[in-house]
């Protein structure tokens, strides 16, 4: 009896204290191991090609790596980095997933200045900018911008349009064509179901209106009731009542529903962000590996459609504008800076994503929406070779740099968040005054 | 030889007891670390102000999580359609489970069949039910209203997860979808505490399925009903996910439920100390609502 007891006081001693096993710099093979934590930028199998390639070239340094999605991807990093912990390299968008790991980030603004020199200078400035004072806590991998439209370039000939629209008499006027041509297609779909889309709704209507107004609210300048955001919400609210955006569209998800009905043909146009350019490849251009370019969720209106895009015209007048910066950054765990050997082989891997193989990887990866950010590169142009995909490359990558009115998201994501619920709610028709109060309250 | 074995007998009893405690230990252990520790811990949390992340920049702010919490338009939103949720998907289901029950009770050809049928979307991941009913819910190609057009009923199509009126239903929908099953199989053990010569004589005296149900089944199964509606209301009180799957709380704040609540909160706005407010007026409400359940079962029964 005694014997049992003592056994099973020694088993439940080792399982409380087995497992915490912490790992050392070096792994089993005295190779130098680093840990990278990302949500979809890179993939899973964007991953099995960096890998290869980045242990080919630094064979005495182990690359892993863990992909969840964004929302996981958030609470194990708030739960690692709250003991102490966390992974030594993570993928961040500026922003709220940037400004609220800020104090946990190395700065690499002298570290890994060899590298951040070979970047377009806007672009570190731009990260220096978002990291907040002189510092650099993350390294931009590459720059996206909101919102375009997304077309059928086909279905547009089909029914006779040979201009995208500009304004929104022209966007009525191919709407008209378009449900008189395809009655039985959507003219357009926007998924309105998902937050972290309406939030940069009410910005990109907010700063139609004037530029740079929600960096403004956001830091006090201006009330996020303030007649212009009126304004912003009474022009949305004029799309719902023209038919440009239905109601419906607060039951359908942008990635889920929207995106896949346009592919699949079941809609002509799109609204998503400059990151779905890989869209306007056709399926024929595939990559090395055999994987197309064109990341055409939900499927395929045919091989042979074209897809183009143009950006969301300004519906206060004047030239469209898009919400931006740096899309997605890597940024290196302050712990760093206590082990030399894994810093080392961080600053390589960080050189290896934004000046070597791994941004000619990533950034002309299937699918991939990423503007590169290295000096004197472009988008690989050769496999968009039809006019209105080609075009609408142009169209994202010339609004990006030279129609940027802000950036996308706010300090506060409890503010950001009930951007969204604004916009929801002024399309099911509540009155925007008060929907703008409970926002500026929630700011407060 | 007496006092010597009575002895024995006494340190034999003393050894048990030790025995039975130390063997009770790994759990107290396990419960201590793992739930009360983190129960006390939430509780000291919902009187600060905390992002999260540094334990030392936690700010005490007495009560204001609290009275954030009861002035909140959207917690009482949250708390109006948490009762609806649990009201609707406790009765339906139990009435469903036990109607289901009650008809796979003779063993038939193909019962064994359907009660595996009707378990399987409680053994199915809530995201696999959430995908499904999105794609019964889709406002331009989904299956019902694509269906309802086709049978000429077009007035009656909806944007089902994006009309403030009716997304909380499709949620109460896809839940009892989800859920009756499990219902069945706790009404299908309740049922064999009856003797089938109770059902025999009650057919003899000529009682049909409804009357049999309300003057036999139904009284002889209070400790099941308690079971479900115990386990209903606590799971009503923290049901999440289909919720964050279907509608993430919206359109607007329409479907928010204290769980959503709690999750935007915690991991989307970093209000971890308002975030534990939350919890704790649920852990309160749970257990408020499973005693007083508890306490009007066993009246019922004593009476």
């Amino acid at each position: 009896m005694k014997k049992s007891i003592t056994l099973l006081m020694a088993l439940l001693v080792l399982i409380l204290t087995g497992c915490g096993k912490q790992e050392s710099s070096a792994g089993p093979d005295g190779k130098v191991v680093l840990n990278w934590w990302t949500w979809s930028v890179p993939t899973v199998e964007d991953f099995v090609v960096l890998k290869e390639g980045f242990e080919a070239k630094y064979p005495n340094i182990e690359l892993r790596s863990d992909v969840s999605q964004m929302d996981d991807y958030k609470q194990k990093l708030q739960v690692e980095f709250s003991s102490g912990a966390g992974p030594e390299i993570l993928s961040v968008q500026p922003g709220t997933l940037l400004n609220q790991y800020k104090p946990f980030l190395l700065d690499i603004s002298e570290s890994a200045a060899d590298t951040l020199d070979k970047l377009v200078p806007a672009v570190v400035e731009d990260a220096k900018f978002r990291s907040g004072g002189d510092q650099i806590l993350m390294a931009p991998l590459g720059s996206a911008s909101t919102m375009f439209i997304y077309y059928n370039a086909t279905y547009f000939e089909q029914a006779g349009i040979t201009e995208v629209p500009a304004d929104l008499e022209s966007l009525l006027d191919v709407i008209a064509r378009l449900e008189a041509e395809f009655p039985d297609k959507l003219p357009l779909t926007i998924g309105l179901k998902d937050g972290w889309f309406n939030g940069d709704v009410f910005a990109l209507f907010a700063n139609m209106v004037e530029k740079g107004i929600t960096e403004k609210a956001d830091n006090g300048e201006v009330k996020w009731n303030d007649p212009r955001f009126v304004e912003a919400m009474e022009l949305l609210r004029n799309l719902v009542d023209l038919g440009v955006i239905e109601k419906e569209a607060l039951g359908v998800a942008v990635y889920e529903d929207s995106i896949g009905m346009w592919a699949d043909g079941k809609a002509v146009m799109h609204v998503n962000g400059g990151w779905a350019i890989g869209m306007l490849s056709k399926p024929e251009n595939v990559n090395e590996s055999g994987q197309p370019y064109a990341d055409r969720r939900g499927g395929r209106a045919t091989d042979d459609d074209v897809f183009g895009a143009f950006p969301v015209p300004n519906f206060a007048g004047g030239e469209p504008v898009v919400l931006g910066g740096i899309d997605v950054g890597i940024a290196l765990n302050k712990n760093l800076a206590k082990d030399p050997a894994k810093l080392d082989a961080a600053l390589k891997l960080l050189d290896y994503m934004l000046v070597g193989e791994g941004r000619d990887y990533e950034t002309g990866r299937p699918g991939a929406g990423l503007i590169p950010t290295l000096q004197g590169v472009s988008l690989d142009k050769s496999i968009y070779q039809d006019k209105a995909s080609s075009d609408g490359v142009d169209a994202i990558v010339e609004t990006t740099n030279n129609n940027m009115a802000g950036p996308r998201g706010v300090t506060s994501p409890a503010v950001f968040n009930q951007m969204g619920v604004v916009v929801q709610n002024v399309v099911a028709g509540n009155d925007i005054k008060a929907e703008l109060d409970a926002l500026q309250r929630i700011a407060e | 030889m007496f006092k010597s074995s009575s002895g024995s007998l006494s340190r034999m009893k003393t050894q048990e007891t030790i025995s039975g405690y130390l063997f009770l230990l790994p759990l107290l252990i396990m419960m201590g670390t793992f739930v009360f520790y983190g129960l006390f811990y939430v509780i000291r949390l919902s009187f600060y102000r905390w992002d999260g992340f540094m334990p030392e920049t936690m700010v005490f702010r007495g009560l204001k999580n609290y009275l954030q919490l009861f002035t909140d338009p959207v917690a009482l939103t949250a708390m109006i359609n948490v009762l609806i949720f649990m009201v609707v998907t406790v009765t339906v289901q139990m009435f469903l489970g036990l109607i289901i029950a009650l008809l796979l009770r003779p063993k038939l050809q193909g019962s064994r069949f359907f009660k595996a049928l009707f378990y399987i979307p409680v053994a199915l991941s809530t995201a696999v039910i959430a995908r499904t009913f999105m794609g019964l819910y889709e406002p331009y190609f989904g299956v019902l209203n694509t269906t309802l057009r086709a049978i000429g009923l077009e007035s009656l199509t909806r944007t089902w997860l994006g009309d403030p009126n009716t997304a909380l239903w499709c949620i109460i929908a896809a839940n009892i979808f989800q859920w009756t099953g499990a219902q069945m199989v706790f009404y299908i053990a309740g049922l064999t505490t009856i003797s089938d010569g109770v059902f025999e004589a009650a057919q003899i005296d000529g009682a049909g399925f409804w009357s049999t149900m309300g003057r036999i089944v139904w009284p002889s199964l209070w400790s099941t009903h308690t079971t479900v509606i115990v386990l209903g209301m606590v799971g009503a009180i923290k049901t999440f996910d289909i919720v964050w799957l279907l509608t993430q709380g919206g359109p607007g704040n329409a479907t928010q439920f204290p769980a959503t609540m709690l999750y935007q909160a915690v991991a989307q706005n970093s209000q971890a100390g308002y975030g534990a407010a939350i919890s704790v007026v649920m852990i309160f409400f749970s257990v408020v609502l499973a005693v007083m359940q508890i306490q009007f079962n066993k009246r019922k029964q004593e009476g």
